[in-house]
């Protein structure tokens, strides 16, 4: 190239080169969420190695079961109990972990390790938002009182560093872990906000299929089913027409604990009984949000329960009727709730059908973040890879009911349409065809 | 209002009658003036002036300004220990003594929920 060449090409080279550069683009998320999941997955707050994932399981609906610690290799920070010399006693009952997904808590104090602890399952952190608020203040937890300071979500992750992160038994701030700063609470609060639903449903909803929509006016029956009084819209919160406007989340003593045979008692391992809220307890737990029931089992506080036919029978037994819940319950309405087998079928399949419908809901949502992404950044594949996890739930919610085969090949075809996305080339293709599948799937389940 | 909704208005009365009160337990290991939420907004720290008899309470001196706290049977007493080695404890009213620095938190409905007391 001579020269007189070279004065023209180089500005020439130096546009092509400043078009090829990746500008930085919108960023379709919330910078404070994603700190805040930056957090909740990578940060172990210098203690035993544990992170809020290490229980909260993006791939198991911000919880976990037996059947996904199952899968975990024998050095996940979740098994710190079992590598860890100084956590080996009265930190975690590894049997009870890993058999029934229960993990050890000392909410009534520290003072008798080897005799005041309970062993309870991992709540979801799905729709937060809709779920923790009520009248008596924030309801953190099973028992409503999983919060130190002021008992709120944004004050939650201090107690669990305390609780499930500490090197030692000790448990000495600055030693055995390090607190959270302000900055990072601010930005946990923000991401667990942000999972799942932001708002609940409005029941009614148009279902199709004969099954799911009987289950749905059972649920809303105040004389048979009565889910709807305390599952307000199947969500976690009172209904207003009972507890008055704005009760939000409540707290009931169901009878849970008195069920026979629990499988934390079957195992033969130490398993006191579990005294709900306060200390001394009075026997209370908080609502849990039902939407997301179905593919979040085991159910209640102590994983009791393991399939959600099981859970709504659970109020045809005695557990509930002689509960205090179940006595005041039974006497507001003239009897206990009594349904039979088809009903309780049913009543599941409703719930199962909700469950579905957010999934796929979650799903599309995902997808259509991620395509608000420029092509080919890195967070596309996690989102991607999320909403793939959604429509799996979605999947096996509704085939473990036998419900909507048509739907499942729907979601089966969003599914494939999602594993191709992950790979970069065609993804934008594949996205929509994914969302195009999520849609159909939608429509035959809800009108 | 029939009956049947009077009973469910009691049901749900008597859900809502106790107050989110927080993780009692783990407040135990927060130092003091860490506790989210409540230390700097609703607690206050300072030191011991002087200790009142039958477990009545005790004064503090709060920036400079002498403020009483009423003891209560339910309050909570957490030790945090200056030297090196020793864990924080459940402590006594006994420990509460005129000299320690502290940190107590009056709750909203005015019953003192704990007092952190800053041990040799």
């Amino acid at each position: 190239m001579n020269k007189r060449n070279s004065r023209w090409c180089l500005p020439l080279v130096w546009a092509l080169l400043a078009s090829c550069q990746t500008t930085p683009g919108p960023m379709p998320e919330d910078q404070l969420v994603l700190k805040g999941e930056d957090i909740f997955f990578n940060e172990t707050f210098s203690g035993n190695g544990r992170t809020c994932g290490a229980c909260h399981r993006a791939e198991d609906n911000f919880s976990i079961s037996p059947a996904f610690i199952a899968s975990l290799p024998a050095g996940d920070g979740l098994f710190v109990a079992e590598t860890n010399p100084d956590l080996q006693k009265n930190f975690e009952n590894p049997v009870l972990m890993r058999k029934l997904a229960l993990i050890l808590e000392n909410q009534d104090g520290f003072d008798d390790l080897p005799d005041d602890f309970n062993m309870r399952g991992v709540p979801h952190t799905l729709a937060l938002r809709t779920s923790i608020n009520s009248r008596a203040g924030p309801q953190t937890g099973w028992g409503g009182d999983g919060a130190p300071g002021d008992g709120s979500l944004r004050a939650f992750a201090v107690g669990a560093v305390v609780q499930h992160f500490p090197k030692t038994l000790n448990r000495v701030a600055g030693a055995d872990f390090r607190l959270p700063t302000d900055e990072e609470l601010e930005a946990l609060q923000a991401f667990q906000l942000s999972l799942g639903r932001q708002q609940d449903l409005s029941l009614p909803l148009q279902l199709r299929g004969d099954i799911p929509r009987r289950g749905q006016e059972i649920f809303l029956d105040r004389t048979l089913g009565k889910c709807n009084n305390c599952h307000f819209n199947a969500g976690a919160n009172g209904n207003p027409a009972i507890f008055g406007p704005g009760a939000g989340n409540l707290r009931f003593n169901t009878g849970v604990e008195q069920l026979p045979d629990q499988p934390a008692d079957l195992t033969g391992e130490k398993n006191p009984p579990d005294d709900g809220f306060g200390d001394p307890g009075n026997g209370e737990f908080n609502t849990p949000p039902l939407v997301e029931s179905a593919d979040t089992g085991p159910f209640f506080h102590n994983n009791s329960v393991e399939t959600i036919e099981g859970a709504v029978a659970f109020y045809n037994g005695d557990a509930f009727t002689q509960s205090p819940s179940g006595r005041l319950l039974g006497g507001a309405t003239g009897r206990a709730i009594n349904l039979d087998a088809t009903q309780v079928v049913a009543v599941a399949a409703f719930l199962r059908v909700i469950n579905a419908l957010e999934n796929l809901r979650a799903s599309a949502a995902l997808l259509q973040t991620a395509s608000a992404y420029r092509k080919g950044h890195p967070r596309q594949l996690v989102l991607i890879e999320r909403a793939g996890f959604e429509l799996q739930d979605g999947i096996e919610v509704i085939q473990g009911g036998g419900l909507h085969p048509e739907a499942v090949a729907d979601m089966l075809t969003a599914l494939a349409a999602v594993e191709k996305a992950r790979e970069r080339f065609g993804r934008k293709r594949y996205l929509r065809a994914a969302a195009t599948a999520i849609t159909a799937a939608q429509d035959r389940m809800e009108n | 209002m029939t009956k049947r909704r009077g009973i469910l208005a009691l049901l749900a009365s008597s859900m809502v009658s106790l107050t989110a009160a927080g993780h009692p337990a783990t407040e135990l290991y927060i130092p003091i003036g860490k506790s989210p939420g409540i230390s700097h907004v609703k607690s206050f720290i300072g030191r011991i002036e002087s200790v009142g008899a039958a477990q009545a309470g005790f004064t503090m001196m709060v920036n400079d300004s002498a403020k009483y706290v009423a003891f209560d049977v339910s309050t909570k007493i957490y030790l945090q220990y200056e030297t090196p080695g020793k864990n924080n404890a459940l402590g006594r009213y006994a420990d509460c003594q005129a000299g320690r620095n502290a940190e107590v938190y009056l709750a909203d409905d005015g019953k003192l929920r704990w007092i952190k007391v800053l041990m040799p």
